[in-house]
């Protein structure tokens, strides 16, 4: 049962609500925040009605007295609806500030209504002026947290994505892969790519890996000790692991930094790896004729 | 369920499956047993498939490099084969290197490398 | 000490976790499930999900004799010996929140969480 403080907001709410809805879309429009160009009249009118659905639904079953929280069961519809449309719009360009706008806007004809039934109670009115304040904003900012959320989503994947770009695992010749690595390489890339690298070993039964460090900017120890955790990985699976690409200022620096490359191959170019790598899988290279 | 490993003798070798709801004992009998017939058979190597093995801690890393240790002591080598690519990274992370323990892709590869000695 | 790894990994799986993920958290519980039962004479796993559905947490409990020095026995001692060597500073690592709460003579309690 609504407490009587909401009785108010709910008659509003199922009485007039078609009205609201078109009412909620002109208040959207006069803001600027309908965003025509990305969402027809019919999608922005079904959004605002789906919203406003799932509102009443909360008003009739939820407590909006002091002890309101859109985390309660009794909002799980309006919460599911917000998200949806919150990443719907965040998918299609919309900005954090047009769709707090877009949520925020309700209150206008909310406010109208309440301020026409009344006039006689001005205690009364500002109650439940209150109260749909409380409410709307609650909505507001919760789906400026779904806002966030989703765009880091977004983010992670391109992330994701540049990273799969940025560090193919190639397969050189039969069971002979390389990565060549290129540019910096901090844990978590480090992670990424060791993972992505180790399954490809599966994958292709690969014998020999060479990973390739000419486009690595500096070998620090940080730096230094993925390598050599990935080249252990490599070997617990079974497969060689050589390091190409070893410039002098990079072996010069390794020496000072104290690192000890252990039992694992290293080479100055990546020929020289290759050649290695080939005769450990059983071929050798033969010159047919002069050049 | 116990994790009940399977051992085949194949070309002089010791071939055994571990599975994946190996207890601690277990594996430490395992240990115990095998090297007992590597000494009773004059077995040239071990082939230790690790395949079904989705967790791998310090403990059961180190009773492997034990393993490897006593073969070699015994004449025989042991391969370690099949380490999924997300236990070698935890491996790695736990700083367990496994530096004497030979491994392999497979069991091909192993029963391969020992036959070449 | 098996079941409790299993457990974690089975929930971990069925949220939807990468299968790398799993490994590595679910090998961190199975180092301190050891060390719990080995150092502290046996204990009590609990798994469960926070508040916001965001991490897996486990905490495990045991009534021994405590740890004496957090700090050393979290650096990598790179002992051959059963001691508590790599696998309390190995789970660390492989988890995303860790906290221990011991005190000699007061039992061991680890809390360990893992994102989903």
């Amino acid at each position: 049962m609504p407490q009587t403080a909401t009785a108010t907001v709910l008659n509003i709410l199922e009485s007039h609500f078609s009205l609201i809805v078109e009412e909620w879309l002109g208040t959207q429009v006069r803001e600027g925040v309908k965003r025509s160009d990305l969402f027809s009249d019919a999608e922005s009118r079904a959004q605002n009605a789906e919203l406003l659905k799932a509102f009443a639904k909360g008003v009739r079953n939820a407590a909006v007295d002091s002890d309101f929280n859109l985390e309660d069961a009794a909002w799980e519809d309006l919460r599911a609806v917000l998200a949806d449309v919150t990443k719907e719009r965040v998918n299609r360009g919309v900005t954090p500030t047009e769709m707090a706008t877009f949520v925020l806007a309700l209150k206008t004809p909310l406010f109208a209504r309440l301020e026409a039934m009344r006039e006689d109670d001005p205690a009364a009115l500002i109650r439940e002026v209150l109260l749909v304040t409380r409410l709307v904003d609650a909505f507001a900012i919760y789906t400026n947290e779904v806002f966030i959320a989703e765009r880091e989503q977004i983010i992670e994947r391109q992330r994701e994505e540049m990273l799969e770009l940025s560090t193919p695992v190639v397969e050189l010749w039969d069971r002979v892969l390389t990565l060549p690595l290129i540019g910096t390489l901090d844990s978590a890339r480090a992670q990424e790519v060791m993972e992505n690298l180790l399954e490809t070993i599966l994958e292709r039964q690969a014998e020999v890996v060479i990973v390739d460090i000419t486009g690595v900017g500096t070998v620090d120890t940080q730096v230094a000790q993925h390598l050599l955790r990935a080249a252990a990985a490599v070997r617990l699976m079974g497969a060689e692991c050589i390091i190409s690409g070893i410039s002098p200022m990079i072996a010069q620096t390794m020496v000072q930094l104290g690192i000890d490359v252990g039992t694992v191959s290293t080479r100055s170019s990546i020929r020289t790896a290759l050649a290695d790598a080939l005769k450990k899988v059983g071929y050798s290279i033969q010159k047919q004729r002069e050049a | 369920m116990s994790g009940v490993t399977s051992i085949h003798l194949v070309e002089n070798a010791l071939l055994v499956s571990i599975q994946d709801d190996v207890t601690d004992t277990e594996i430490v009998d395992l240990q115990d047993s095998l090297s007992h017939r590597i000494a009773a058979e004059s077995v040239r190597g071990v082939v230790l498939d690790i395949s079904a093995l989705e967790i791998v801690d310090t403990f059961v890393g180190r009773v492997i490099a034990q393993l490897a240790g006593i073969s070699r002591l015994l004449d025989a080598e042991t391969y370690v084969v099949g380490m999924r690519p997300a236990v070698a990274v935890t491996l790695v992370e736990l700083g367990m290197y496994l530096p004497e323990t030979r491994t392999a892709l497979s069991l091909t590869h192993a029963l391969s490398q020992l036959r070449r000695g | 000490m098996v079941a409790a790894r299993q457990a974690v990994a089975r929930e971990m799986k069925a949220r939807g976790v990468s299968s790398i993920r799993v490994t590595r958290f679910a090998t961190a519980v199975s180092e301190i499930a050891r060390n719990a039962i080995v150092h502290g004479g046996g204990g009590e796993m609990t798994v469960s999900i926070d508040a916001r559905r965001e991490y897996l947490v486990v905490e495990c409990r045991d009534k021994g004799r405590g740890i004496e020095d957090v700090e050393r026995a979290l650096t990598d001692g790179f002992t051959t010996g059963g001691g508590l060597g790599k696998g309390l500073g190995g789970a660390r690592r492989l988890s995303h929140g860790f906290e221990i709460v011991t005190a000699p003579g007061q039992g061991t309690l680890v809390r360990m969480s893992t994102r989903l």
